[in-house]
């Protein structure tokens, strides 16, 4: 039996006091097992990243019970960090840094000893290719340089979670096949991946379960032949249909009297 | 790690386990920043390093204790011209942690590579803590500097232990400060914080400021050749005088009572520590990660913003030679309005202000008829001008943001006016807060020495305008929002201030020569002003090389 890894209930957040608090997420419940790839989706401002950030600790004041690997969140997010790993969605680095530099600051941060996190380092830059970087200053970096590095980051300490917020953004095609072929890996070995993103074709291909998230409540969970509900559409289409981006579309002649003038 | 660097870092980290830091976290931490915060941006173009940046500032500060020194060199008694210096750097202190390095202690930037790590929130604190202290500490030590040579030759060893109570003093302040914001957050929410915290600074920076009054005022009202000091109940009750007291008894020096005030000062400091780092700094993490988290804007907020001003329209219309420029003042002021960090800057300097005119009339409850009429023989309302200059330190935090990327505006926007910007953001910081400031001040002036000193006021507050606008010319200050917020550049600002109301005086003096004579020179060089402004403006718009940014 697989062990559950995230177990989420009635989990709120809302941002404000009073008349002008807003509630981002309304009651999230889910439990995720263990070596699952989940494709965690939704519009934009739906709660995703709100969630990620929940679950990886950087937000701590939420309503609900989380569990990580077992432990509850709440009074323990320090133990629960040292299992995971966490890839924003933008340059959140020390630029002014080397990546051997961060990836050491990154590696000691999580108590690893100082030959663990170089042999770790120089094994994950080659992995990505960027070994002859490894000196190099990430100021200079282009931005798929720098979300590899994140990535690397993401991963320097073996976490059992691997949450990634838009792992791909900035990446090339061939980055993005490795990095595809990474999560099917990493789940293999038992790692829950944890994938929040807007690229529905990339979630349709690696997710063993797809959540779709709007307005701070999941309003469809399953496998993508579940979602899919016998039809033939893509994972685009189904999103459109539930999050209702097909009425939006229709919206599109606003474009055209804009630059009419 | 050499036997050397054992024994010299054995303090720290005794320091650093009675405060339940974790030393490994703490050093790696460190040492990142500081290695961050001297890397030269690779786009960088500036003549000087950061080093050097960092060196001339440090340099000017030194200038300043000299200038200091000069006052200190008057009073005969060691005791008293240490508390009197100790006074003056808690509040110098004080002042550059509540205006300059705040925004540092809070600052969220760095939430996405902290916060999911397992770091605590007393590691973390420390590490700002520690960072800051290095700038403020370098800061407090250039300052220190002529006093320390003036106590090496006349005292000897006692300047070794001034030094140290430079740096404890500095230690102490940071941590009064940074309690009391922490002691707030365990009031509020940590989503509330941000929001209380501007007025907890405007609060504290009155406190800090009246307090040291205290001491200028007892010296000035006394024959200072001749004043010693004398140990009493309450000087134990004063801080500046328990790092006096602290010095004199470890440089051997020290009478009857140092021996107490010693301990107060390694007490308070250490119960200071220990009571920030081990109870108040639990909520650290949330306080910065609810900071950068997303925030609602308030309906009256948005109905704010959206209510057009028709008055205001026309003001600016009137004032703004180009678009551009309107730009300029709007660009300007949305930024000063939506930038936490910016107000943090600004807004403790309007609470000095007022603080400063209190100081300078010394009001007088007991026998007020009299006071108030000596007082309207005497040209204290010439002090205004410095009040009132205040007014004028939001232009030199303009070029400073967090998104300095975001300025490739300038290099692809298809206009040659570019420094129209500039001059717009000026005119905007000067109409919103210097101007309203002067209209604030004129109903104490006219009250107390009537409309014939109009003139006098009108002459010295565009003089100040003038110097404010020619500074931005003098310094080559970059174009709003091109800049980062750098550690180096920190202080940079209280340095300008200081160095700014220096040229002040001047003012005061000119004005002062000038309401000598007739008061038709003073309405006709009023009458000038306005021409001799536009100049000013047009030398900032003239600038054709543009600054990178």
């Amino acid at each position: 039996m697989k062990q559950t890894s995230i177990h989420i209930r009635g989990l709120r957040k809302s941002f404000g006091k009073g008349a002008d608090a807003k509630e981002v997420l309304k009651g999230i419940d889910l439990s995720i097992e263990s070596g699952q790839i989940i494709g965690y989706i939704g519009p934009n401002g739906a709660g995703k990243s709100t969630t990620v950030k929940i679950l990886c600790g950087i937000l701590t004041s939420f309503e609900g019970d989380i569990e990580v690997m077992g432990i509850p969140l709440r009074n323990n997010a320090i133990e629960v960090k040292r299992k995971i790993g966490y890839v924003p969605e933008n340059g959140a680095l020390y630029e002014a840094l080397t990546p051997a530099e961060y990836l050491n600051l990154v590696g000691t941060l999580f108590d690893m000893s100082s030959s663990l996190i170089g042999e770790r380092t120089d094994s994950l830059l080659k992995y990505f290719e960027m070994s002859q970087h490894a000196n190099q200053r990430m100021d200079t970096f282009s931005k798929g340089m720098k979300q590899k590095i994140l990535i690397i980051a993401g991963l320097i300490n073996n976490p059992d979670i691997l949450f990634l917020d838009e792992p791909l953004s900035g990446l090339d095609a061939n980055s993005v096949i490795l990095v595809k072929d990474m999560l099917t890996r990493l789940a293999k070995q038992g790692k829950t991946i944890f994938y929040s993103s807007h690229l529905m074709d990339v979630v349709e291909k690696i997710s063993d379960r797809i959540i779709l998230i709007d307005n701070g409540q999941v309003i469809a969970d399953g496998t993508f032949e579940e979602l899919q509900q016998d039809s033939k559409a893509s994972l685009e289409q189904v999103f459109a249909k539930l999050t209702g981006g097909e009425e939006r579309v229709g919206e599109s002649g606003i474009l055209d009297e804009v630059f009419k003038n | 790690m050499t036997v050397i660097q054992r024994i010299l870092s054995a303090p720290l980290n005794i320091f650093l386990s009675l405060l339940g830091v974790n030393e490994r976290h703490f050093k790696v931490l460190l040492a990142a920043k500081l290695k961050m915060d001297f890397r030269r941006p690779p786009n960088s173009f500036q003549s000087a390093g950061k080093k050097q940046t960092l060196i001339k500032q440090l340099f000017i500060y030194a200038f300043l204790g000299a200038i200091m020194l000069l006052s200190l060199y008057r009073i005969p008694d060691l005791m008293l011209q240490l508390s009197v210096f100790y006074a003056f750097l808690i509040v110098f202190a004080g002042t550059i942690m509540l205006t300059e390095f705040t925004s540092v202690l809070f600052d969220e930037s760095e939430n996405h590579v902290l916060l999911p790590r397992p770091v605590s929130s007393r590691t973390l604190l420390i590490v700002r803590l520690i960072h800051v202290l290095i700038y403020i500490g370098n800061i407090t030590l250039s300052l220190s500097l002529p006093f320390s040579i003036y106590l090496a030759i006349n005292y000897g060893f006692i300047a070794l232990a001034f030094l140290l109570g430079v740096f404890l003093c500095a230690w102490f302040i940071m941590l009064l400060v940074v309690g009391i914001y922490m002691s707030l957050s365990r009031l509020v929410s940590a989503s509330r914080f941000k929001d209380v915290l501007n007025y907890l600074q405007i609060g504290l920076a009155i406190i800090i400021m009246a307090s040291y009054q205290l001491v200028p005022n007892f010296i000035e009202d006394a024959n200072m050749e001749q004043l010693t000091f004398t140990h009493a109940w309450w000087t134990q009750l004063v801080p500046s005088v328990w790092f006096a007291g602290f010095v004199r008894f470890l440089s051997g020096m020290g009478e009857g009572n140092d021996v107490v005030l010693f301990l107060i000062t390694i007490g308070v400091t250490i119960l200071e520590s220990v009571i920030l780092v081990r109870t108040l700094s639990s909520g650290f993490n949330a306080i910065i990660a609810e900071s950068g988290a997303g925030t609602v804007t308030k309906k009256k907020e948005v109905i704010k913003v959206n209510a057009k001003q028709p008055w205001l329209e026309k003001v600016i219309d009137l004032l703004c030679v180009s678009s551009v420029e309107k730009m300029g003042w709007a660009f300007t002021m949305s930024h000063i309005k939506s930038d936490r960090k910016l107000k943090q800057q600004l807004y403790p300097m309007f609470a000095y202000s007022i603080i400063m005119v209190i100081v300078f009339l010394k009001p007088q409850v007991n026998n007020f008829g009299a006071y108030m009429a000596e007082l309207g023989q005497s040209s204290k309302y010439l002090m205004f001008f410095l009040a009132g200059f205040f007014g004028t330190i939001g232009i030199s935090i303009i070029p400073y943001t967090d998104t300095p990327k975001a300025a490739w505006i300038y290099e692809v926007a298809s206009t040659n006016k570019k420094y129209h910007m500039q001059s717009g953001a000026i005119k905007a910081v000067l109409f919103t807060f210097f101007l309203p400031l002067y209209v604030l001040y004129l109903v104490p002036i006219i009250w107390i020495w009537g409309v014939s000193v109009l003139p006098h006021i009108i002459l010295g507050a565009s003089l100040s305008a003038a110097l404010a606008i020619l500074l931005v010319k003098l310094q080559k200050q970059p174009l709003p929002f091109s800049q980062a917020r750098e550690m180096v550049n920190k202080g940079e600002y209280t340095l300008k201030m200081l160095l700014g109301m220096a040229m002040v005086g001047v003012i005061i003096g000119l004005v002062y020569l000038v309401s000598l004579a007739h008061i038709g020179l003073s309405i006709g060089l009023c009458v000038m002003m306005p021409f001799i402004i536009v100049l000013c403006y047009r030398l900032i718009r003239s600038q054709k090389v543009a600054i990178r940014v």
